[in-house]
């Protein structure tokens, strides 16, 4: 297995803020040469916290760490004159631009994909938006809940008395970036078939309705407009709980009719019947002889009944005994980790998931998630850390561009760099 | 010259339930080959839920949801992969396959002498993809995951949930979904690779993984600064207010995101400038953050005497984040998916046991390429291309597949059309007493357009 990842050969140019970091992520840590366009203030996203140490600097945000692996970065006012004609010459030996600048802005500058092509036939530019380039939304203004919400992901959770739920860790961004990338990889392909190019068009809205996927089915299939459930499961006439408490915290337990799920719910009964936390009645409960009528027959009374035997006995235990159980049980049951758990996981660590990255600016190294896939030829890898602002300008401009130093300096002086 | 990325690339699919038909999915709308196979006696669980009209009679595996969403497009192959004879055709099919994309845990198809070792003997450029919960080594590796159970263990429900309250599930498998465009991510750089340099390979996706890696900023908090992030409903200190807001009507809500102080005024404005928006305590950022609740319930009392889009409307005309929660049948209806042209209107042939099929919707992928548009197409009949693939692709004498299907190693009539379903119907207007769905439209089609 070879250390230069599959992408190699290739080049992107990142002109992307937080709504985009993680398509250029993904692309470099396959082994593309990313090279990060800043505007010479530095990136917005530099300014998103959490903060390495909880050191507000424009160099420590651990947002901006975690998505730009593997990029060099380089300032540029494309909205100067020559800085768009030195983005330009760098559109001419690259294979990707990305960007996530409002529907239309790089068409302004005379940067959009018509102007883009006729420098470099095979480029593909990909263009992620709140909404798309066209339609009623166009210009509308997003945040990660607005853009969830309008995707149909936030109706669907919580629970059905209370408002509609995100989820707390932003995911619109970064489902954004994963499908941009994707659609940057299809067009690619389509070129290297063809020579052209192509422009992506990605929509954030549309994005995150991926991820709600089969709920609007429902509707379009089969007349029904489904509710958030929370965390219940349902059943007939009644509800059976989904998440418990236990003694570090929470898992999520589905019991279930069936032979095959008589058997794990079987053996919890016996566990806690071993320690003396088992009812009478529910040691006699025949679960074999449960089917889905049954359950769909059972009171509110009889699940309440069910739930609080087994929340009773699991704040008994760790979610790690529990899981433990449930595995060499086939018990229905998972833990609800927390960051500081994965951090601890077995199966990551036996994965080799976890990559010590050098960062002498702190003059620390730190942990990063690393590969999200194994593959025979090349796994994604961690090369370098996310770039200080400006941090490669001379290996780029000078290096590579050609520029002296002195037209540097004077681009430097010039706000253009 | 075909304007499609991936016209040309066959793909075996052996996907099941949830991530492989996803993945798959993504790739013949982008003009694959994909060939989906299913056994007789067991076909893919993905045919089973939110049957059309929900009947589930007839032809029912044909009508599902699921199924009409994931599959449209695909080939439709029978074959008994546990049979010596259904092995047999199998290779001769990865022989001339470029792509085997398979989601089962890491034992079956070891099992079935058919994994990544044997079968790049057969083809050395086979691209194997395979999707797994926790990938293919490791202690977890012979785990099987669950939508429910990844939501828990990747740290998505410990995220989600209100403040004062413990993380909740989700109906949705999230990390099939968002896993899918990690894996179809791979499979078209591993082609690509394969294009560049001639070798085939083994991509090992794990659901799992791609969930943590995504949240990667998470995980730094805590091993950065050792903050185990935590639920906090929908708000964010950065942003004040943030929330969810009821609007007029049933269980209709707006998502409102004041990211400024002149969006704050803005807001204010619309909400034709209450006198409690003047009180201190609400002028920045940081104290309305820490008024949080009060301010909550009094943004309320405004929302909840507008329509939720009215409300999204009036909020963006004057520059104010906002989003309508939208509900499955606004998502269908909504005027920017559909001027998007994201539905596709796909009509399906009328086959005895499934005539009410009709027309339905199926979505496009959610990246538009410029030069080649989606293509969108109906679910075949469960072995419909038994005989191009068998006879004609795999040049298969025509007496042979009748050997196979008489010997049930093929054929178009599953074990289970002999036997009723246990699970009954879904029956919404049951549910709708219940309160278990928000409720339901018996003239859905009509409103859809869908009637002929």
């Amino acid at each position: 297995m070879s250390d230069e990842g599959m992408l190699s050969p290739y080049r992107a140019l990142d002109l992307t803020d937080e709504k985009g970091l993680l398509c250029g992520k993904i692309l470099g840590d396959l082994g593309a040469d990313v090279i990060m366009i800043e505007h010479p203030l530095g990136n917005p996203a530099r300014r998103l916290g959490p903060f390495y140490h909880d050191i507000p600097d424009s160099n420590n945000s651990l947002y901006w760490f975690a998505y730009d692996t593997n990029k060099r970065g380089i300032t540029l006012d494309i909205e100067k004159a020559d800085g768009r004609e030195l983005f330009k010459r760098l559109v001419e030996r690259t294979d990707f631009v990305i960007e996530s600048f409002k529907p239309g802005y790089m068409e302004s500058l005379g940067l959009g994909y018509e102007e883009l092509e006729k420098i470099n036939p095979g480029i593909i530019m990909t263009s992620i938006t709140p909404f798309g380039p066209g339609g009623p939304y166009r210009d509308y203004k997003e945040s990660d809940l607005v853009l969830m919400s309008l995707g149909g992901l936030t109706y669907i959770s919580g629970e059905p008395d209370r408002p509609p739920l995100r989820i707390t860790y932003p995911q619109a961004y970064l489902l954004s970036g994963a499908y941009a990338a994707v659609g940057s990889m299809m067009a690619f392909y389509y070129r290297g078939m063809t020579g052209e190019g192509q422009h992506v068009d990605v929509s954030m809205q549309e994005c995150c309705e991926w991820a709600s996927y089969f709920t609007p089915e429902w509707w379009d299939m089969a007349q029904t407009n489904l509710i958030r459930a929370g965390m219940w499961r349902v059943f007939g006439p009644a509800k059976m709980r989904m998440v418990y408490p236990c003694k570090n915290g929470y898992v999520s337990c589905w019991i279930l009719a069936g032979p095959v799920a008589s058997r794990g719910q079987k053996r919890l009964v016996e566990w806690m019947d071993r320690e003396g936390m088992c009812p009478d009645w529910l040691r006699e409960l025949d679960f074999k002889a449960w089917d889905i009528f049954s359950l769909g027959e059972a009171t509110q009374e009889f699940l309440d009944g069910m739930a609080q035997a087994f929340t009773d006995f699991f704040l008994t235990k760790t979610k790690e005994e529990l899981f433990e159980f449930a595995r060499e049980s086939e018990l229905f049951l998972a833990p609800m980790s927390t960051a500081k758990d994965l951090f601890e996981n077995p199966q990551l660590k036996a994965r080799d998931f976890w990559v010590e990255v050098q960062h002498p600016e702190l003059g620390a190294t730190i942990t990063y998630p690393g590969a999200f896939l194994k593959s025979t030829v090349a796994s994604p890898s961690i090369r370098r850390r996310a770039p200080l602002i400006g941090e490669h300008n001379e290996e780029i401009y000078i290096g590579e561009l050609g520029l002296s130093k002195e037209t540097l300096t004077l681009l430097r002086g010039a706000g253009v760099i | 010259m075909s304007k499609m990325p991936l016209a040309g690339v066959r793909i075996i699919d052996l996907g099941t339930a949830a991530i492989g038909p996803t993945t798959t999915r993504l790739l013949v709308m982008m003009g694959a080959e994909v060939i989906k196979v299913e056994s007789l006696t067991r076909p893919d669980t993905v045919r089973f839920g939110s049957h059309a009209d929900d009947i589930i009679e007839g032809r029912f595996w044909e009508t599902g949801g699921r199924h009409i969403w994931s599959d449209g497009g695909k080939l439709s192959i029978t074959l008994d992969l546990e049979n010596p004879k259904g092995k047999d055709v199998f290779k001769k099919l990865v022989k001339v396959s470029d792509i085997i994309a398979e989601n089962y845990s890491a034992r079956v198809l070891k099992n079935l002498g058919l994994d990544y070792e044997v079968l790049k003997e057969i083809n050395p450029q086979i691209i194997m993809l395979s999707m797994r919960a926790f990938g293919s080594s490791g202690p977890r590796m012979h785990d099987i995951g669950y939508g429910w159970s990844l939501w828990a263990e990747t740290g998505l429900a410990h995220l989600t949930g209100y403040e004062d309250g413990p993380p909740k599930a989700t109906i949705i498998p999230f990390h099939d979904y968002s896993g899918a465009i990690w894996a179809a991510f791979s499979a078209v750089v591993a082609l690509d690779y394969r294009r560049r340099t001639g070798k085939g390979q083994w991509v090992d996706v794990s659901m799992y993984e791609c969930g943590v890696a995504q949240n990667a900023a998470a995980m730094m908090d805590y091993i950065m600064n050792q903050r185990v992030p935590t639920r906090r409903g929908n708000r964010n200190p950065a942003i004040a207010p943030q929330g969810v807001y009821p609007c007029l009507g049933e269980d209709k809500w707006v998502a409102i995101s004041v990211t400024s102080d002149d969006e704050w005024h803005a807001l204010c404005d619309v909400m034709g400038n209450p006198q409690w928006t003047k009180e201190e305590r609400f002028a920045n950022g940081l104290s309305r953050y820490q008024n949080h609740d009060e301010l909550d319930r009094l943004i309320g009392e405004w929302t909840i005497t507008v329509d939720h889009y009215e409300a999204m409307h009036l909020l963006q005309k004057a520059g104010v984040p906002a989003g309508a929660a939208l509900n499955c049948k606004e998502l269908l209806l909504d005027p920017h998916f559909n001027e998007r042209g994201k539905f596709h209107r796909v009509t399906f042939p009328k086959v005895e046991g499934m005539e009410h099929l009709g027309t339905r919707i199926i979505p496009a992928p959610h990246f538009k390429l410029s030069k080649s548009p989606p293509q969108v197409r109906r679910t075949k009949l469960l072995g419909e291309d038994n005989d191009y693939v068998f006879h004609e692709l795999l040049g298969i004498p025509v007496e042979e597949v009748e050997q196979l299907i008489a010997e049930g190693v093929a054929g178009t009539e599953p074990a289970l059309a002999k036997t009723p379903i246990a699970s009954g119907k879904f029956n919404p207007p049951a549910r709708k007493l219940l309160g278990h769905i928000l409720e339901y439209d018996e003239n859905y089609k009509e409103i859809l357009g869908l009637d002929e």
